[in-house]
Protein backbone atom coordinates (compact mmCIF):
# COMPACT_ATOMS: atom_id res chain seq x y z
CA UNK A 1 0.00 0.00 0.00
CA UNK A 2 1.34 3.37 -1.32
CA UNK A 3 -0.53 5.29 1.26
CA UNK A 4 -2.19 4.44 4.80
CA UNK A 5 -5.83 3.83 4.98
CA UNK A 6 -5.72 7.44 7.39
CA UNK A 7 -3.75 9.09 4.82
CA UNK A 8 -6.24 8.22 2.35
CA UNK A 9 -9.46 9.86 4.95
CA UNK A 10 -7.88 12.70 5.82
CA UNK A 11 -6.93 13.26 2.34
CA UNK A 12 -10.86 12.34 1.46
CA UNK A 13 -12.16 14.40 4.37
CA UNK A 14 -10.59 17.69 3.72
CA UNK A 15 -11.49 17.66 0.20
CA UNK A 16 -14.90 16.74 0.74
CA UNK A 17 -15.01 20.29 3.44
CA UNK A 18 -13.42 22.33 1.31
CA UNK A 19 -15.73 21.55 -1.70
CA UNK A 20 -19.37 20.48 -0.61
CA UNK A 21 -20.61 21.00 -3.99
CA UNK A 22 -17.94 18.02 -5.55
CA UNK A 23 -19.02 15.05 -3.48
CA UNK A 24 -19.17 12.75 -6.24
CA UNK A 25 -16.10 13.76 -8.36
CA UNK A 26 -14.19 13.32 -5.05
CA UNK A 27 -15.30 9.94 -4.31
CA UNK A 28 -14.72 9.23 -8.09
CA UNK A 29 -11.18 10.91 -7.40
CA UNK A 30 -10.44 8.65 -4.69
CA UNK A 31 -11.20 5.44 -6.44
CA UNK A 32 -9.24 6.50 -9.66
CA UNK A 33 -6.42 7.30 -6.69
CA UNK A 34 -6.83 3.92 -5.70
CA UNK A 35 -6.81 1.95 -8.64
CA UNK A 36 -3.88 4.23 -9.51
CA UNK A 37 -1.97 3.29 -6.36
CA UNK A 38 -2.75 -0.55 -6.73
CA UNK A 39 -4.12 -0.28 -3.73
CA UNK A 40 -8.29 -0.89 -5.03
CA UNK A 41 -8.12 -4.48 -3.09
CA UNK A 42 -7.69 -2.80 0.04
CA UNK A 43 -10.51 -0.34 -0.46
CA UNK A 44 -12.34 -1.49 2.12
CA UNK A 45 -9.78 -0.62 4.87
CA UNK A 46 -9.72 2.86 3.21
CA UNK A 47 -13.63 3.08 3.93
CA UNK A 48 -13.69 1.74 7.26
CA UNK A 49 -10.90 4.42 7.79
CA UNK A 50 -13.33 7.23 6.33
CA UNK A 51 -16.19 6.11 8.71
CA UNK A 52 -13.73 5.94 11.43
CA UNK A 53 -12.25 9.49 11.04
CA UNK A 54 -16.31 10.84 10.46
CA UNK A 55 -17.34 9.32 13.70
CA UNK A 56 -14.66 10.58 15.53
CA UNK A 57 -15.03 14.16 14.13
CA UNK A 58 -18.72 13.62 15.30
CA UNK A 59 -17.96 12.41 18.77
CA UNK A 60 -20.06 9.11 17.78
CA UNK A 61 -18.70 5.55 20.02
CA UNK A 62 -16.38 3.50 17.44
CA UNK A 63 -16.95 0.19 17.65
CA UNK A 64 -14.63 -2.69 16.06
CA UNK A 65 -16.01 -6.34 16.77
CA UNK A 66 -13.94 -9.24 15.51
CA UNK A 67 -15.92 -12.57 15.75
CA UNK A 68 -14.77 -16.11 14.28
CA UNK A 69 -17.71 -16.52 11.79
CA UNK A 70 -20.17 -13.52 10.45
CA UNK A 71 -22.65 -12.62 13.07
CA UNK A 72 -26.20 -12.29 12.15
CA UNK A 73 -27.64 -8.88 12.16
CA UNK A 74 -29.33 -9.22 15.39
CA UNK A 75 -26.11 -9.98 17.33
CA UNK A 76 -24.69 -6.93 15.64
CA UNK A 77 -27.36 -4.94 16.40
CA UNK A 78 -27.55 -6.05 20.53
CA UNK A 79 -23.98 -5.17 20.85
CA UNK A 80 -24.24 -1.70 18.67
CA UNK A 81 -27.41 -0.17 21.11
CA UNK A 82 -25.29 -1.41 23.96
CA UNK A 83 -22.90 1.25 22.92
CA UNK A 84 -25.22 3.74 21.73
CA UNK A 85 -27.73 3.11 18.40
CA UNK A 86 -25.44 5.42 16.31
CA UNK A 87 -22.31 3.91 16.76
CA UNK A 88 -20.07 3.38 14.19
CA UNK A 89 -19.82 -0.20 14.16
CA UNK A 90 -17.43 -2.46 11.99
CA UNK A 91 -17.09 -6.04 11.68
CA UNK A 92 -14.32 -8.50 10.98
CA UNK A 93 -14.06 -12.26 10.97
CA UNK A 94 -10.95 -13.86 12.43
CA UNK A 95 -11.56 -17.57 12.37
CA UNK A 96 -8.80 -17.71 14.88
CA UNK A 97 -10.89 -16.76 17.80
CA UNK A 98 -12.47 -19.74 17.35
CA UNK A 99 -15.98 -18.26 19.07
CA UNK A 100 -17.42 -15.55 20.71
CA UNK A 101 -16.49 -11.53 20.10
CA UNK A 102 -13.48 -8.90 20.39
CA UNK A 103 -15.05 -5.86 20.94
CA UNK A 104 -12.52 -2.27 20.67
CA UNK A 105 -14.45 0.45 21.20
CA UNK A 106 -12.79 3.94 20.03
CA UNK A 107 -9.92 2.16 19.11
CA UNK A 108 -9.20 2.60 23.83
CA UNK A 109 -10.55 -0.14 24.92
CA UNK A 110 -11.15 -3.68 24.21
CA UNK A 111 -12.99 -6.59 25.50
CA UNK A 112 -11.95 -9.90 24.72
CA UNK A 113 -14.88 -12.71 25.28
CA UNK A 114 -13.54 -15.49 22.71
CA UNK A 115 -12.89 -18.76 22.84
CA UNK A 116 -9.44 -18.58 22.39
CA UNK A 117 -8.75 -16.24 24.98
CA UNK A 118 -10.65 -18.87 27.57
CA UNK A 119 -8.60 -22.04 26.31
CA UNK A 120 -5.55 -19.83 26.44
CA UNK A 121 -6.54 -18.84 30.26
CA UNK A 122 -7.35 -22.60 30.56
CA UNK A 123 -3.71 -24.27 29.49
CA UNK A 124 -1.76 -21.35 29.36
CA UNK A 125 -1.26 -22.20 33.08
CA UNK A 126 0.11 -25.71 32.04
CA UNK A 127 3.06 -24.29 30.07
CA UNK B 1 146.93 -85.55 94.19
CA UNK B 2 147.30 -89.82 94.29
CA UNK B 3 147.49 -88.90 97.97
CA UNK B 4 144.34 -87.18 97.67
CA UNK B 5 142.22 -89.81 95.63
CA UNK B 6 143.83 -91.81 98.16
CA UNK B 7 142.05 -89.72 100.77
CA UNK B 8 138.82 -89.76 99.15
CA UNK B 9 138.99 -93.98 98.91
CA UNK B 10 138.32 -93.50 94.83
CA UNK B 11 138.89 -96.24 93.12
CA UNK B 12 139.24 -95.98 89.41
CA UNK B 13 138.02 -99.22 88.27
CA UNK B 14 134.55 -99.02 90.53
CA UNK B 15 134.51 -95.44 89.11
CA UNK B 16 134.96 -96.41 85.91
CA UNK B 17 132.34 -98.96 86.56
CA UNK B 18 130.18 -96.39 87.94
CA UNK B 19 130.54 -94.21 85.16
CA UNK B 20 129.71 -97.04 82.87
CA UNK B 21 126.53 -97.55 85.00
CA UNK B 22 125.49 -94.24 85.23
CA UNK B 23 126.28 -94.00 81.25
CA UNK B 24 123.79 -97.15 80.74
CA UNK B 25 121.55 -95.87 83.22
CA UNK B 26 121.73 -92.32 81.11
CA UNK B 27 121.11 -94.07 78.10
CA UNK B 28 118.51 -95.96 79.13
CA UNK B 29 116.76 -92.90 80.69
CA UNK B 30 116.98 -90.74 78.17
CA UNK B 31 115.97 -93.19 75.68
CA UNK B 32 112.74 -94.42 78.30
CA UNK B 33 111.81 -91.31 79.91
CA UNK B 34 113.81 -88.14 78.41
CA UNK B 35 112.48 -88.89 74.85
CA UNK B 36 108.54 -89.71 75.34
CA UNK B 37 108.65 -87.01 77.97
CA UNK B 38 109.86 -84.52 75.46
CA UNK B 39 107.49 -85.56 72.72
CA UNK B 40 104.53 -85.19 74.87
CA UNK B 41 105.44 -81.68 76.21
CA UNK B 42 106.21 -80.63 72.26
CA UNK B 43 102.97 -82.44 71.35
CA UNK B 44 101.28 -80.77 74.09
CA UNK B 45 102.63 -77.63 73.01
CA UNK B 46 101.72 -77.90 69.55
CA UNK B 47 98.40 -78.85 71.09
CA UNK B 48 98.20 -75.55 72.85
CA UNK B 49 99.63 -73.74 69.96
CA UNK B 50 96.96 -74.92 67.66
CA UNK B 51 94.44 -74.11 70.37
CA UNK B 52 95.97 -70.89 70.51
CA UNK B 53 95.51 -70.62 66.79
CA UNK B 54 92.42 -71.68 66.74
CA UNK B 55 90.69 -69.85 69.17
CA UNK B 56 92.55 -66.71 66.98
CA UNK B 57 90.81 -68.01 64.16
CA UNK B 58 87.89 -68.24 66.39
CA UNK B 59 87.95 -64.83 67.23
CA UNK B 60 88.68 -63.70 63.89
CA UNK B 61 85.71 -65.54 62.13
CA UNK B 62 83.79 -64.03 65.55
CA UNK B 63 84.76 -61.08 64.46
CA UNK B 64 84.05 -61.90 60.35
CA UNK B 65 80.38 -63.19 62.20
CA UNK B 66 79.95 -59.73 63.80
CA UNK B 67 80.89 -57.90 60.93
CA UNK B 68 78.02 -60.16 59.00
CA UNK B 69 75.69 -59.80 61.30
CA UNK B 70 76.11 -56.15 61.68
CA UNK B 71 75.61 -55.90 58.15
CA UNK B 72 72.84 -58.50 57.80
CA UNK B 73 71.34 -56.07 60.40
CA UNK B 74 71.86 -53.02 58.19
CA UNK B 75 70.41 -54.78 55.38
CA UNK B 76 67.84 -56.28 56.71
CA UNK B 77 66.59 -52.66 58.56
CA UNK B 78 67.39 -51.18 55.28
CA UNK B 79 64.95 -54.09 53.58
CA UNK B 80 62.45 -53.32 56.15
CA UNK B 81 62.42 -49.78 55.62
CA UNK B 82 61.97 -50.12 52.43
CA UNK B 83 59.22 -52.90 52.71
CA UNK B 84 57.50 -50.24 54.91
CA UNK B 85 58.16 -47.34 52.23
CA UNK B 86 56.52 -50.18 49.89
CA UNK B 87 53.57 -50.73 51.79
CA UNK B 88 52.85 -47.37 52.22
CA UNK B 89 53.21 -46.35 48.77
CA UNK B 90 50.77 -49.57 47.70
CA UNK B 91 48.52 -48.38 50.46
CA UNK B 92 48.48 -44.88 49.32
CA UNK B 93 48.07 -45.89 45.84
CA UNK B 94 45.59 -48.16 46.34
CA UNK B 95 43.55 -45.85 49.15
CA UNK B 96 43.79 -43.16 46.34
CA UNK B 97 42.52 -46.12 43.83
CA UNK B 98 39.66 -46.93 46.70
CA UNK B 99 38.97 -43.20 46.02
CA UNK B 100 38.58 -42.72 42.40
CA UNK B 101 36.44 -46.14 42.63
CA UNK B 102 34.40 -44.50 45.39
CA UNK B 103 33.65 -41.92 43.25
CA UNK B 104 32.97 -43.01 39.96
CA UNK B 105 30.44 -45.62 42.42
CA UNK B 106 28.82 -41.66 43.33
CA UNK B 107 29.02 -40.62 40.26
CA UNK B 108 27.36 -43.95 38.57
CA UNK B 109 24.73 -43.38 41.08
CA UNK B 110 23.99 -39.75 41.19
CA UNK B 111 23.44 -40.47 37.13
CA UNK B 112 21.45 -43.30 37.58
CA UNK B 113 19.37 -41.20 40.27
CA UNK B 114 18.70 -38.37 38.04
CA UNK B 115 18.46 -40.98 35.09
CA UNK B 116 15.23 -41.95 37.57
CA UNK B 117 13.89 -38.31 38.21
CA UNK B 118 14.40 -37.57 34.40
CA UNK B 119 12.09 -41.21 33.87
CA UNK B 120 9.42 -40.29 36.47
CA UNK B 121 9.49 -37.02 34.96
CA UNK B 122 8.62 -37.68 31.50
CA UNK B 123 6.08 -40.20 32.76
CA UNK B 124 4.72 -37.35 34.87
CA UNK B 125 4.69 -35.43 31.64
CA UNK B 126 3.31 -38.17 29.18
CA UNK B 127 0.53 -38.75 32.39
CA UNK B 128 -0.60 -34.94 32.49
CA UNK B 129 -0.11 -34.91 28.64
CA UNK B 130 -3.02 -37.41 28.63
CA UNK B 131 -5.28 -35.87 30.83
CA UNK B 132 -4.83 -32.48 29.35
CA UNK B 133 -5.47 -34.12 25.98
CA UNK B 134 -8.61 -36.04 27.90
CA UNK B 135 -9.58 -32.64 29.11
CA UNK B 136 -9.39 -30.90 25.89
CA UNK B 137 -11.10 -33.71 23.89
CA UNK B 138 -13.99 -33.72 26.45
CA UNK B 139 -13.86 -29.78 25.90
CA UNK B 140 -14.15 -29.91 22.63
CA UNK B 141 -17.08 -32.60 22.15
CA UNK B 142 -19.03 -30.52 25.04
CA UNK B 143 -18.65 -27.14 22.55
CA UNK B 144 -18.86 -29.37 19.73
CA UNK B 145 -22.45 -30.49 20.87
CA UNK B 146 -23.55 -26.94 21.33
CA UNK B 147 -24.81 -24.62 18.70
CA UNK B 148 -21.69 -22.48 17.40
CA UNK B 149 -24.26 -19.46 17.08
CA UNK B 150 -26.02 -20.14 21.02
CA UNK B 151 -22.11 -20.13 22.15
CA UNK B 152 -21.36 -16.75 20.19
CA UNK B 153 -24.34 -15.45 21.92
CA UNK B 154 -23.35 -16.47 25.62
CA UNK B 155 -20.04 -14.86 24.82
CA UNK B 156 -21.71 -11.96 23.65
CA UNK B 157 -23.95 -11.53 26.60
CA UNK B 158 -20.47 -11.93 28.75
CA UNK B 159 -19.11 -9.05 26.86
CA UNK B 160 -21.80 -6.67 27.27
CA UNK B 161 -21.70 -7.79 31.16
CA UNK B 162 -18.08 -6.95 31.36
CA UNK B 163 -18.69 -3.74 29.37
CA UNK B 164 -21.14 -3.36 32.19
CA UNK B 165 -18.95 -3.87 34.57
CA UNK B 166 -16.18 -1.08 33.23
CA UNK B 167 -18.63 1.26 32.51
CA UNK B 168 -18.03 1.32 29.17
Amino acid sequence: MKYAPEQYARAFLSLMDGHPNEKAKITEGLVRTLAASGDLPRAEEVLTAIETALAKREGRPRISVRSARPLERSAIERIRSRFGADALTTTRVVPDLLGGVQIVVNEETMIDATLKRKLDALFGGAR
Amino acid sequence: MQDLIQKLGIQWNLLIAQAVNFLIVLLVLWLTAYKPIVRVLRERREKIEKGLRDADRAAERLADADDAYTARIREAEKRSVSIIEDVERRSKEREAELAREVKEKERKMVEEAERKVRAVEAEGRDVISREAAALVRNAVAKIAERDPVTIDGALIDQALKEAGKRAI
